[in-house]
């Protein structure tokens, strides 16, 4: 499997570098503005709040693009004529769908990291919010809320994202038509498989309307969030998704074995 | 001898249409067998089974006494009837991809290939001509110690010469514990080389041999029994 | 090399190696080609020349010693006879022909010699 995430990865070399360029360059770019801003901090200060958060839906948007290309990639494999390379290949259908699951992580982790680094840098020269926030960045990173939110969040994607590998790979299994008819069905069966899920999901939270999840990720870093009192999180359907996400992944894997039809 | 494939009942159905109907064959090791029939008649079916590519609906497939799966693909090489390869590779990254993944792969008998083929590893896939590309893809299938080669009209698109090359390849790469099933409509330029014969017509076994039987029996060659097999057919 | 398809190759291969031996192309105890240098200069089957040399080797014209390869048997006395043998099919071929024109055993002689004799030249 790890030899298919190495050519995968290699595939991807000239996006990677194309995108972190960009982000960089975007960071430095407005970095230089504020330091340059702080001669007169009045006419600033309502700019520099939106700044960090635009530069983090930067970040945002390079993920979906790079997670699109990733489900777009593994569709023209299944319905093209590139499938019968890559499912030729003596690997299980679990390492071929895994190769894939590895790469949404690491574009996860990448996105996070990179986009924490963005937007620390730039809120902590923002004129304005210097120094409220400068003393806060260290001990915010080192709440364990904050890294447990992180990861519900990643498992949230992660899972999300194995139901629509379920989908794309479930249409292939009916027919060996190379027309788009397949990718339709697929479509419908994700949509049918989420929204089953989220009533499902909503139900659970209602029947199990007591158990939250209790958070302080900002905890330490009182001028964002409400104080000290603690975020709460819904637990059951996250959960709920996960436990999906995991199914999806092991039903993928199955049909990729046993039922294809390339 | 050993039997390197055993088909028994072999069924193959989609929602709307049967692509293969009780097929029963078997290809003995060191045999080469001509897949022939009319385009629709499941040849790529077939094929495509016995690669571990679709799934069958009903009865037994035995590649070397496995079902097709992720284990018979380490020594199966398969030659689809379309480019498999990535526009942007180049035919040097596709080899090593080949290398990389399948273990029986000969990196010596690749670059051999290509020298007879007049490929150079640079070029990039997307840049080739049809006939070009065919050759690539060929030379990759071939440069690989498999156990059984599958090729899917591996001469559409070659020149008579090129068609000569392969053919010349054919032969050489040939052994004793391999076996080769392929499908071609120049039947009469590859009759020569087929051990037995299959013939399909609408997912079904119409007739099958040995070729050298078949041409002693009706003192016919293989492409005049193909136009009787099938001009029978149509005249229904 | 050209190939009847209509009719089993390896019989035709078969002539072929029958032929080289009555000529002396392949002289007695002289070794065949192996069957994959064969089937690469005729572009065959490789099991279709095996064929061929089993086919043989039944007839008596050659023997295979294990590891070794094949290689022609008899003496001097079996290739004339196997010379004898090829010339009367030819021969065979050549009547009937002449038959089914209608010419009769004296023009069939005497076109045979005048023609022998004009290419002799």
């Amino acid at each position: 499997m790890w030899k298919l995430v190495r050519y995968e990865f290699r595939g991807r070399r000239l996006l990677y570098t194309i995108g972190l360029i960009t982000m960089c360059a975007l960071t430095l770019y407005q970095a230089t503005r504020f330091i340059g801003m702080r001669q007169d901090p009045a006419q600033s200060a309502p700019v520099s709040i939106n700044v960090p958060l635009m530069m983090a839906g930067f970040w945002v948007l390079f993920y979906a693009v790079m997670t699109v290309i990733n489900i777009v990639t593994y569709t023209q494999d299944l319905y093209g004529d590139t499938g019968y390379l890559v499912f030729g290949l003596p690997l299980r259908g679990a390492e071929v769908l895994g190769s894939r699951i590895v790469l949404l992580v690491f574009d996860t982790l990448m996105t996070l990291l990179g986009g924490m680094t963005s937007v620390i840098v730039l809120a902590s020269l923002a004129p304005g919010l210097t120094q409220e926030i400068r003393p806060y960045v260290g001990r915010f990173l080192l709440t364990t809320d904050y890294w447990v939110m992180c990861l519900g969040v990643l498992a949230v994607i992660v899972s999300f994202m194995t139901i629509m590998f379920f989908g794309v790979t479930f249409g292939k299994t009916l027919t060996n038509s190379k027309k788009h008819l397949g990718s339709v069905f697929s479509a419908l069966v994700v949509i049918a498989v989420l929204w089953a899920g989220a009533q499902f999901g909503i139900m659970l939270d209602m029947r199990f309307s007591g158990v939250r999840l209790y958070l302080r990720p900002w905890e330490n870093l009182p001028i964002v969030g409400a104080g000290t009192q603690p975020a709460q999180f819904p637990l059951i359907s996250p959960l709920m998704l996960v436990a999906l996400g995991v199914l999806a992944f092991v039903m993928t894997s199955w049909l990729m074995d046993r039922k294809l039809n390339l | 001898m050993s039997m390197l494939v055993q088909i028994s009942s072999l069924t193959k159905r989609y929602i709307t249409t049967s692509a293969l109907s009780d097929i029963t064959m078997d290809i003995p090791e060191g045999h080469i067998l001509g897949l022939l029939g009319p385009n629709g008649s499941g040849k790529t079916t077939l094929m495509k089974i016995l690669a571990g590519l679709v799934s069958p609906t009903s009865g037994s497939v035995l590649v070397d006494g496995m079902v097709p799966g992720v284990g018979t693909k380490a020594f199966v090489s398969f030659l689809p009837d379309v480019n498999h390869l990535d526009r942007w590779m180049s035919v040097g990254e596709a080899g090593d991809f080949y290398a990389d993944f399948y273990h029986d792969f000969d990196r010596k008998r690749f670059e051999e290939l290509l020298a007879i083929m007049r490929l150079t590893a640079g070029q990039k896939i997307g840049s080739l001509s049809r006939g070009m590309v065919e050759k690539a893809r060929l030379s990759l299938v071939f440069s690989r110690r498999a156990r059984l080669y599958i090729l899917d009209e591996p001469f559409g698109g070659l020149d008579p010469l090129a068609r000569a090359q392969v053919l010349d390849a054919l032969v050489a790469n040939f052994r004793a514990d391999c076996s080769m099933i392929l499908s071609t409509q120049m039947v009469a330029d590859v009759e020569r080389f087929f051990d037995d014969v299959v013939f399909l017509d609408n997912g079904r076994v119409v007739l099958a041999g040995e070729a050298e039987d078949l041409r002693t029996h009706r003192g016919a060659s293989i492409e005049e029994i193909y136009k009787e097999v099938y001009g029978h057919v149509e005249a229904r | 090399m050209e190939f009847d398809d209509r009719a089993p190759i390896y019989a035709q291969i078969m002539d072929l190696i029958k032929r080289r031996i009555a000529v002396g192309e392949l002289k007695v105890g002289q070794q065949l080609p192996s069957v994959r240098d064969l089937a690469q200069q005729v572009v065959v089957n490789p099991n279709t020349v095996q064929k061929a040399y089993l086919e043989l080797e039944r007839e008596g014209y050659v023997a295979t010693q294990r590891g070794m390869g094949t290689f022609v048997s008899g003496d001097g006395g079996t290739v004339d006879l196997l010379r004898q043998r090829l010339a009367r099919d030819i021969v065979a071929t050549y009547v009937t022909g002449m038959r089914s024109l209608g010419y009769g055993p004296e023009e069939i002689a005497a076109m045979a010699v005048e023609t022998a004799r004009k290419e002799k030249k």
